[in-house]
């Protein structure tokens, strides 16, 4: 125990010793949640848009108006033609184009029934799929709006009306939405980086020096060697997360909803594996690059297969049963959940469950390799 | 008991290679033990399995009588080792380094503070005692590094190579720690590629491509190689 304290001390006395690591530990998450948080949201919000209205009617004319208005779009302009403005769209003037066809007012008077079309720059194709939904959207409202003041009018409330009700499938229902997704996911990631690729380049340092070496010939026993090297970076691990959430709150106004404790609880039994995880690869790395390499490797892997960026309900079947392997999957879930529905231990019973045996496992193989006797 | 290490057919191989091959020697309590070889024979890979860094392939060893293969805690407690790299750590202060090693150790928090007031004193670092030990210079280092491998009183210690590189003066500076050690009944195990440092131990043991070719006291080596210097015995012995 005794022993453990030295050691712990003396990690500390390292890692505050090199003032630009704490600037790297502490800045560089906080930069990255702000940029990640604010680019993946601001994306979405202002989409350019042109518009050609070729029939110059009242409708046509709110429907103008109802796309200036929106958050989503940030209109840029009417333009006379369709070829006008599909320049535009090539000079990085307008990421999508509405076009009104002449008519429009009298087709929709007499057909009931009108089209309008959507030009949309296909390069970023998940900003165009989000933009044809909130398209639709816009469209939708403006119908609905349409249909009942016209049914005032009639002064018959009486008629059965069948309203038609797209529904776009999108990620994101409203811009809000996917910002507060997001955010969250960016805390459940930065914990998991900094953990992970601290303690395997930290013990991987170690060993390049040659002083893993000398702490071996010491009364050290190898798994005070990994506690001890464990403790520090769960500390850390444990700041940042409170560097997450406040910063989560005061940037993007997304304070967590459910217990700090329960979320402070699952985080620390989450680290378990990010932190074992670590002392993992230091084993398998002769040197740090080789440690980046690897922890990289696990980072992207686990970000791409946990549903922050893509629901896992959206992925194939096979990817989705691999997701379970995933221990970021379940961190994932239970930070989301704490922070936007308030979820407490009863509801994240089984993430705990499955933490804690990932915790156990990576942990114990993380031991026995870690053998006090180098290979 | 007057041999402290006792190594009977030791092997140790990477793959095919054998680093170590079927060496036997022992060492005797209380003498400086010169470990020599040209780079690649096999020297640091023996200390390694004696310290019990690596697992040998196959072979025995006692350290004080303790097992190489059942004993490895207690053998632990009673060794200590300079390793060919440089074992302190370079972004933390002197004292720091002395207050990690000797809690590591297992020294209570007023033997440390005792131990770190000796260790500045005779070494006299008193004034860099607050100063990153990157900053000190070589010969420094490796004379604190001998002394904090010291801070638990080991009965034997393993030096590997610790005078590669430093200056003349620091070396024999050096060498004065190692012999004050043997007056105070330690046994001192040590690697050097400096010949006049050989002639200062009391046995000689010459390695070749994992192999002891040559085991004896300077004198005796020297009249068996018919010269008059350890740098000619080597020369000879290794072609
Ligand atoms: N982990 C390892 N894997 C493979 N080969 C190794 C390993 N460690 C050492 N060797 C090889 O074993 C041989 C002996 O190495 P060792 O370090 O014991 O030599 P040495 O006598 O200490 O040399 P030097 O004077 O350069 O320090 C070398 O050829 C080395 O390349
Ligand atoms: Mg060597």
């Amino acid at each position: 125990m005794q022993r453990i304290k030295y050691l712990v001390q003396k990690e500390f006395r390292q890692i505050f010793r090199e003032k630009a690591n704490l600037g790297i530990i502490f800045l560089m998450p906080f930069v990255q949640l702000l940029i990640l948080g604010f680019a993946i949201t601001t994306d979405i919000k202002n989409i350019k848009l042109i518009i050609v209205d070729k029939d110059r009617t009242s409708l046509s004319q709110q429907v103008v108006e109802s796309f200036y208005s929106s958050d989503i779009f940030h209109f840029q302009g009417l333009a006379s033609s369709e070829k006008e403005a599909i320049l535009q769209m090539d000079r990085g003037r307008s990421q999508t184009i509405l076009v009104i066809p002449y008519n429009f007012k009298r087709s929709l008077e007499t057909n009931n029934q009108a089209n309008v079309q959507l030009i949309l720059d296909g390069v970023d194709g998940n900003s165009a799929g989000i933009a044809a939904g909130y398209a639709s959207q816009i469209l939708n409202t403006l119908q609905q709006k349409w249909i009942v003041s016209k049914l005032a009018k009639t002064g018959n409330t009486k008629i059965p009306v069948h309203q038609i009700i797209l529904e776009p499938r999108m990620l994101y229902n409203s811009s809000l939405e996917g910002k507060r997704n997001i955010v969250p996911g960016i805390v459940a990631m930065l914990v998991t980086m900094i953990t992970l690729f601290l303690t395997a380049i930290n013990v991987v340092k170690e060993k390049e020096r040659g002083t893993l070496e000398q702490l071996m010939v010491t009364p050290l026993k190898g798994y005070e060697i990994i506690i001890g090297k464990m403790i520090p970076f769960a500390i850390l691990g444990f700041a940042l997360l409170n560097v997450g959430i406040l910063a989560a709150g005061v940037f993007f106004g997304i304070w967590i909803s459910g217990h700090l404790l329960t979320l402070y609880l699952l985080s620390i039994i989450y680290m378990g594996t990010t932190l074992g995880l670590g002392i993992l690869i230091s084993t398998l790395a002769n040197n740090q690059q080789q440690a980046m390499l690897m922890a990289w490797f696990f980072s992207i892997f686990s970000l791409l297969l946990s549903g922050f960026f893509v629901p896992i309900e959206n992925m194939p079947d096979v990817i989705q049963l691999i997701t379970y392997l995933n221990p970021l999957r379940y961190y994932l879930e239970v930070v989301r959940g704490i922070f936007l529905k308030g979820s407490g231990l009863f509801d994240l019973w089984p993430e705990l469950l499955a933490m804690t045996t990932f915790g156990v496992l990576i942990i114990s193989l993380a031991s026995v390799r870690f053998q006090k006797r180098l290979k | 008991m007057s041999n402290i290490v006792e190594v009977v057919n030791l092997t140790r191989s990477f793959g095919d290679f054998k680093a170590v091959d079927t060496i036997s020697f022992t060492v005797k309590r209380g003498e400086i033990f010169g470990f020599l070889g040209a780079n690649g024979a096999g020297k640091t890979t023996t200390i390694r399995m004696l310290c019990g860094l690596l697992l040998p392939s196959s072979g025995q060893a006692n350290i004080m009588g303790y097992n190489l293969y059942t004993d490895y805690e207690k053998i632990k407690a009673t060794i200590g080792y300079m390793s060919q790299k440089f074992s302190l750590y370079n972004d933390l202060t002197v004292r720091e380094n002395i207050e990690f090693y000797g809690g590591v150790y297992g020294l209570t928090r007023k033997q440390i503070k005792e131990k770190t007031k000796e260790l500045l004193e005779s070494l006299n670092l008193e004034k860099q005692a607050n100063t990153l030990t990157a900053a000190l210079p070589l010969g420094w280092k490796q004379r604190l590094a001998l002394s904090t491998s010291l801070l638990h009183n080991p009965e034997i210690i393993f030096l590997d190579e610790p005078t590669s590189g430093i200056d003349p003066v620091s070396r024999r500076n050096f060498w004065l720690i190692i012999y004050k050690l043997a007056e105070q009944g330690k046994t001192v195990f040590v690697t050097t590629h400096y010949m006049n440092e050989a002639e200062y131990c009391n046995t000689v043991s010459i390695m070749k491509d994992g192999k002891i070719i040559a085991l004896d006291s300077p004198a005796r080596l020297k009249s068996t190689y018919k010269a008059d210097k350890m740098q000619d015995v080597f020369m000879r012995a290794i072609v």
